[in-house]
């Protein structure tokens, strides 16, 4: 018996969530190799330099925005009915936000999809941070609001999964999967209504032409209230992954429950206020603001490395309970043979290299050296092209078996995997970072290496472009066997297998030890908003004295 | 036990003892030096690459932005 046997109808919408996502992952992957031959000058022709902004708007929408957030629901579906033992409340609803996210996601991907086509009318070649004045069809935004809106349900759902459960356990602190289910929830209500708002008082009735110009600098700033809080809504459910499952993949136990409920709490509360870090480059933002944003991005480093620490600490403890000993050989001892083991431990060991990218990023003064360059795909593939993606793929060989009653068919492709995403990452990465400290800019399809004299601090330019391409290319053949053991895993067996392991162990210190003032939504909530007030009241009201729409830009393409 | 570990499984606890566990730590008996080695390691190499964009920037070349 497992996770299918007892919630059949949350595995069905779990599944289909899985679905939707990986064809976007399937899909999005091979815009990234695409890219990564493209612009290199590698391989030419398959795609013209124009068609190049479609396919980097389809990387970018389908990986960041659909993968992500589909996987999400499914995972996080899965950590709700396991840790409160409930099926979902009304199948009805339930299916209704999956397919309100489902044809939004349609709907955006048409459009993207439609540049592509010679003559059609329908393009949206505007990259997945729309930043207007470029515009794209309307069906772009109305998707992409779909996509928002049905995610909103989705919480929905699971607070009320929640409640009902909460009225026979009153006095029950709240089982630790849910409770980081729900924080990252909250956090994403919050910062979710900035690009909700971007986009239906704004964008929409401007791609509509209901309005001819847009104020570029508006939107722009509800995008980045939302854009970096976004960072976490893909890093929190592997953060999920990583504190509830990791430790039993390692053989041990979380090290405490209570550090875990208090890094949460320190995400809802400072996700958002620290947008402006995305906008250190902008003119009209005043420098007082920006210089608030580096305060408490810093401050974010906090819970970051306690949950290094917490993550760590869990795996050290399950390496010697495996017989591991020492100050580092420990880690010798930790399953390196098991799929989901690895692609999680690699995904948090690039995610610690994404950490001092990440510190150049939020430093306002060295941020000008990379700002707009490769630095910042190099960045972020480690973030959430790595320790989001790696996770999800890996908890996934783990997960499937769960959904299907199947042991995972084919566990040496899927051991090979995440090794050579690792591979494929180190490579390409790694160089993108020293192009952008070179000034080789990000979003270009003819980097125009003929015509600038770039002059890296390290290496060269010929030898960076090899490693993006051949990096890409083994990148997206990790897709692809990731792609095959999911297809050869997928149909339900007939009879569950009798060793589908599915238990998670205790705490070491667990929930008894949590304090209650932790499971206090309302305050956390409220200290949360009046952060985000004190963050972003001023400047607001600042762009939007002077007309919603003005200074208006018209726009682009015309 | 918190009781979202509770896992809805009928595995009783014989099934739940992993295959490769040599010896139970609990809580007391745990302590994790291992991590504070690995941490504090990450550490230094944060500060000393950090320190190196000093160099990337202004020494021995003209710097990027003028
Ligand atoms: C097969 C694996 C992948 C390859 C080869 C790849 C390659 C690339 C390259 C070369 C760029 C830079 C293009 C440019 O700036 O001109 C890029 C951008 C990007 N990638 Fe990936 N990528 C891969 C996987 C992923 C994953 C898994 C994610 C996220 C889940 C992701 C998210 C993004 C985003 C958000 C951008 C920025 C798009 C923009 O600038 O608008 N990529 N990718
Ligand atoms: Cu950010």
């Amino acid at each position: 018996m497992t996770f299918v046997d007892h919630y059949p109808k949350a595995t069905r919408v779990i599944k289909a969530a899985f679905l939707v996502a990986f064809t976007a992952l399937g899909l999005g992957g091979f815009g990234g190799l695409l890219q990564a031959l493209h612009r290199t000058d590698t391989v030419r022709g398959i795609i013209s330099s124009t068609q190049y902004y479609d396919v980097l708007t389809g990387h970018g929408v389908l990986l960041a925005l659909v993968f992500t957030t589909f996987f999400i629901v499914g995972l996080y579906q899965w950590g709700i009915s396991r840790s409160l033992d409930r099926e979902p409340e009304n199948m009805t609803f339930t299916w209704t936000w999956f397919w309100v996210m489902t044809v939004g996601t349609t709907l955006t991907t048409i459009a993207i999809v439609g540049g592509l086509i010679p003559g059609s009318e329908i393009s949206a070649a505007v990259l997945y941070t729309f930043y207007p004045p470029l515009q794209a069809h309307p069906l772009f935004y109305i998707g992409a609001a779909g996509l928002v809106v049905g995610s909103w349900m989705a919480a929905a759902d699971w607070f009320w999964s929640f409640w009902k459960w909460r009225e026979n356990n009153a006095d029950e602190s709240i089982p630790l999967q849910t409770y980081m289910v729900l924080f990252t929830m909250l956090m994403w209500y919050i910062s979710s209504l900035g690009v909700a708002l971007e986009v239906v008082v704004l964008l929409i009735p401007w791609s509509l032409g209901l309005v001819t110009n847009i104020d570029p600098l508006l939107p722009r700033t509800l995008f980045w209230y939302f854009g970096h809080a976004v960072v976490y809504f893909w890093l929190l459910p592997a953060y999920f992954v990583w504190y509830s499952i990791l430790p039993k993949l390692s053989g041990g136990r979380l090290f405490s429950d209570s550090l875990t409920r208090i890094v949460f709490i320190m995400f809802l509360l400072l996700s958002t206020p620290i947008g402006f870090h995305h906008q250190y480059a902008d003119p009209g933002i005043d420098l007082g603001y920006k210089l608030w944003a580096v305060i408490s991005t810093l401050l974010i480093l906090l819970p970051s490395l306690m949950t290094a620490f917490t993550v760590i600490s869990s795996m050290e403890h399950g390496a010697r309970q495996r017989g591991g000993s020492g100050y580092f050989a420990w880690m010798g001892a930790l399953p390196w043979n098991r799929p989901a083991f690895v692609g999680c431990a690699l995904a948090g060991i690039m995610f610690a290299a994404g950490g001092f990218s990440g510190m150049v990023n939020a430093s306002l003064n060295i941020d000008m050296l990379i700002h707009n360059t490769a630095w910042i795909p190099g960045h972020f593939h480690l973030t959430v092209g790595t320790a989001s993606a790696l996770t999800f793929m890996a908890i996934t060989y783990w997960l499937l078996p769960q959904l299907t009653g199947r042991t995972l068919k084919y566990d040496k492709l899927a051991l090979a995997q995440p090794y050579m995403w690792f591979i494929g990452m180190t490579l390409m990465s790694n160089a993108l970072h020293r192009a952008g400290l070179a000034g080789i800019p990000r979003r270009v399809a003819e980097p125009m290496y003929r015509l600038v004299d770039y002059d890296p601090p390290f290496g060269t330019v010929d030898e960076m472009q090899w490693q993006v391409a051949v990096g890409g290319t083994i990148l997206f053949i990790s897709l692809v066997m990731f792609l095959v053991v999911v297809v050869a895993n997928w149909s339900r067996a007939d009879e569950t297998a009798a060793n589908i392991d599915d238990t998670l162990p205790a705490p070491l210190s667990g929930a008894e030890h949590s304090p209650k003032i932790l499971d206090n939504m309302k305050l956390w909530v409220g200290v949360a908003i009046v952060l985000v007030l004190l963050a972003y009241t001023l400047p607001l009201v600042d762009m939007v004295m002077d007309g919603l729409f003005s200074p208006g830009a018209p726009p682009s393409p015309v | 036990m918190s009781d979202d570990v509770s896992a809805p499984s009928d595995a009783t606890d014989e099934d739940i003892v992993q295959d490769d566990i040599v010896k139970e730590l609990s809580h007391e008996e745990f302590d994790p030096y291992g991590t504070l080695a690995v941490t504090g390691m990450y550490f230094l190499l944060l500060l000393v690459l950090y320190a190196l964009m000093y160099f990337v920037e202004f020494a021995s070349r003209p710097s990027i932005i003028g």
